[in-house]
């Protein structure tokens, strides 16, 4: 067995790689022309787009369609309560998982006043028994941290969210979004938010899809297989 | 029996034979092209992605043993057990030993050309550990007992028809040729197994130095479950897939899968920075990160060839190569095929078992112009067929013919002659027939020898002002 030292297995190998790449002499460091070159895409990239919220509203919206995702835009947690019903009833689903996200909590609260509607809480149960519920549940409604307008992608962090399971073992995933948290691209992403986010998290553009028979298009691979953002105003 | 690039010519004629498998080929790459073209076509700063990519990796392999070392103490500071494993055996004897110290008895897996070019699968079953391949191509393949035939589309020699009757010979199930009802079968099997298993073994797209972490890019949602539901993730990566910083990432991410399949975006683009939910009573307890070298520090050592360790595998360069789109990726006999492959397969596995791969292409320069991270694809497999060569390692045929070229052409009259006088011979043959050539023409047509000659056209088209 060999040592552990403050994570890394200290094996004979790692010495030697290391010494075989310094020896190529692919050590050191040096002032890069790299600095120049990023600072060039992102100017074309923002050139491209960026824009007000309105502007990248449209944008999300677009990008995620054509992902197969689909947009719908809610004033507030009341009308975001009323969407999610309608898409239960549409989907013939008697129960919603939810996350912990204070907004999700809410909108709970308003379904489940209206009596009809079971609600599971994903941090409610642990380990095993979070997966297994998890996965007997059709419909799920969670929070995302941040969306990407540019290619029309929701962003998760797992220290805001806690969990994944719902957001990717049920088959239809409903995301609440605030407009507010919308960027123009995924450089804003790593310049918003800090490493202990980013390091983290997961991006979601659509639902899951394959074309691996044939080239032929399927939605639903082995996550969901329809994905709602509810965008709020 | 497994395949060896020493055999190419035996696979390239099965695959010239088949039929269904050129179709399949043609088709899956005709539409990737055109769909990477489109993309490129409305980003107007799609060269700038592509010249920073480049710097990008340049910068990396250039200083790798800093930036791995870099990396290395981020990851651990981060939660992450970082191996070394300096060859495909310690790749293997790693994560076989991690097995079984914690008992398991199932893997998913999700796609991984890493694990494929160590025979990770093989050693694990071996172990009488059940191993499974999670992504619906590679699942396919794996029920099929072969290798995928492209990087990022696994099963694209198999029609619906084949995948129809693997999964009812193997599977057991009803046969049905239906994609939506053949995906629903492995969904309901692989779900099954996502929420056993006892451990997850993912590759991995970038590892980003600066922050420790890496980044598992995928469509199915198939890589997130094999690393999320498992209480052990081991992620596999080659020491060449770093880079520099997390906030370099997009440009990648912004050629990746435009590159690959034509999406703006992968579906899903997760990134690993330890078993960060572990406090939220989810997720796997324990995440390993093996740095796999495999001839890796010595393709480096060639300051011109190293490039080729900028590869992101994309699968961009095959789906653009004619020889490819002739041939399928099984006829290139290992895990990397292609372009790419034709460069790193002999400098994988050496001078004379990956004598022949460089020699399928056609220098067309197809691929350079589509590789996000402009590798001069040409250039390189110019350079390797000058090491095969030099090696000693080409047929003895071609060196005598070479040797009887270079004769001639060192000697300009004679060589007037004799590229002349065929021309004149033929004439004598019965009607518009061309010259016998019975081994040859068996496979090809041998056309007539132009009477004209390439030196006479090439003086009276510069006369014309050509
Ligand atoms: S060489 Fe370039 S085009 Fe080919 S797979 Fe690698 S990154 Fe893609």
């Amino acid at each position: 067995m060999t040592p552990e030292e403050n994570g890394t297995v200290m094996s004979r190998s790692r010495r030697s790689v290391l010494d075989a790449l310094a020896a190529a002499g692919a050590g050191g460091t040096e002032p890069s022309a790299l600095d120049g070159k990023r600072s060039g895409v992102l100017r074309a990239v923002r050139h491209d787009f960026s824009g007000n919220t309105a502007v990248l509203a449209r944008r999300f919206a677009a990008e995620l369609a054509a992902a197969d995702g689909e947009t719908i835009a809610v004033k507030d947690l009341k009308a975001a309560a009323d969407t999610v019903r309608n898409i239960l009833k549409e989907e013939g689903a008697p129960t919603l998982a939810l996350t912990d996200e204070k907004e999700c909590r809410s909108i709970g609260a308003m379904l489940e006043k209206s009596g009809d509607i079971d609600l599971w809480r994903a941090d409610t149960a642990e380990g095993e028994q979070r997966k297994a519920r998890a996965a007997g549940i059709r419909v799920s409604l969670v929070k995302a941290a941040c969306g990407i307008a540019d290619i029309g992608s929701v962003g998760f962090f797992y220290a805001d969210s806690g969990t994944s399971y719902p957001h990717f073992l049920s088959e239809t995933v409903i995301v609440l979004l605030p407009s507010e948290d919308l960027l123009p691209d995924q450089f804003a992403l790593f310049e918003t938010y800090p490493e202990s986010k980013t390091n983290n998290m997961v991006m979601v553009n659509g639902p899951s899809r394959t074309a691996d028979i044939e080239k032929v298009l399927i939605l639903g691979a082995h996550g969901p297989r329809r994905l709602v953002v509810l965008l709020l105003d | 029996m497994h395949p060896t690039p020493l055999k190419v010519k035996q696979y390239i004629k099965q695959a010239l034979h088949d039929d269904q498998l050129r179709a399949a080929v043609a088709k899956a790459t005709a539409t990737a092209v055109e769909k990477r073209q489109e993309r490129a076509n409305e980003t107007p700063y799609w060269e700038q992605l592509r010249e920073t990519a480049h710097a990008c990796k340049k910068e990396v392999i250039d200083h790798l043993a800093s930036y791995l070392e870099q990396f290395e103490k981020r990851c651990a500071g981060n939660g992450i057990v970082v191996h070394w494993a300096a060859d495909a055996a310690e790749g293997r004897e790693i994560i076989g030993r991690l097995a079984r110290e914690r008992g398991v008895k199932k893997i998913v897996k999700s796609k991984s050309l890493t694990t494929e070019e160590i025979g990770l699968n093989e050693a694990l079953i071996g172990a009488g550990i059940e191993t499974i391949e999670t992504d619906l191509g590679e699942y396919i393949v794996q029920l099929e007992g072969k290798i995928p035939s492209h990087l990022t589309m696994p099963a694209l020699h198999l029609s619906r028809r084949d995948v129809g009757r693997i999964f009812s010979e193997k599977l057991g199930v009803p046969y049905t040729d239906d994609p939506n009802e053949l995906l629903g079968i492995a969904r309901k099997n692989l779900r099954e197994h996502f929420l056993t298993a006892d451990m997850g073994i993912t590759g991995v797209n970038f590892g980003l130095a600066d922050a420790g972490s890496f980044c598992v890019i995928e469509n199915e949602a198939n890589a997130h479950l094999s690393l999320s539901l498992p209480p052990v993730h081991v992620a596999v990566m080659g020491i060449e897939k770093l880079i520099p910083s997390r906030k370099d990432l997009p440009v990648f991410l912004k050629l990746l899968a435009p590159s690959a399949t034509g999406q703006r975006s992968s579906s899903y683009v997760n990134i690993i920075g330890g078993p960060s939910r572990t406090p939220f009573k989810e997720g796997p307890k324990e995440v390993h990160l093996v740095l796999l070298d495999n001839g890796r520090s010595r393709i480096v050592q060639d300051a011109v060839l190293r490039e080729s360790l900028y590869c992101i595998r994309c699968g961009a360069c095959l789906n653009t190569c004619p020889v490819y789109q002739q041939i399928g990726g099984h006829a290139y006999g290992w895990v990397y095929m292609g372009p790419i492959g034709s460069i790193l397969i002999p400098q994988y596995l050496g001078e004379d078992e990956g004598r022949y791969p460089p020699f399928m292409c056609s220098l067309c320069v197809a691929c350079r112009d589509n590789c996000p991270v402009q590798i001069d694809l040409p250039g390189h497999l110019l350079a390797m067929r000058n090491r095969v060569v030099e090696a000693g390692k080409s047929l003895p045929a071609e060196k005598a013919g070479m040797r009887l070229w270079a004769f001639f052409a060192a000697r300009p009259l004679l060589y007037r002659f004799v590229t002349w006088f065929p021309g004149k011979l033929q004439l004598l043959l019965p009607g518009k027939t061309a010259f016998p050539a019975p081994g040859y023409m068996k496979e090809r047509a041998l056309g007539r020898f132009d009477s004209k000659g390439f030196r006479r056209r090439f003086y009276t088209h510069q006369k014309q002002g050509g």
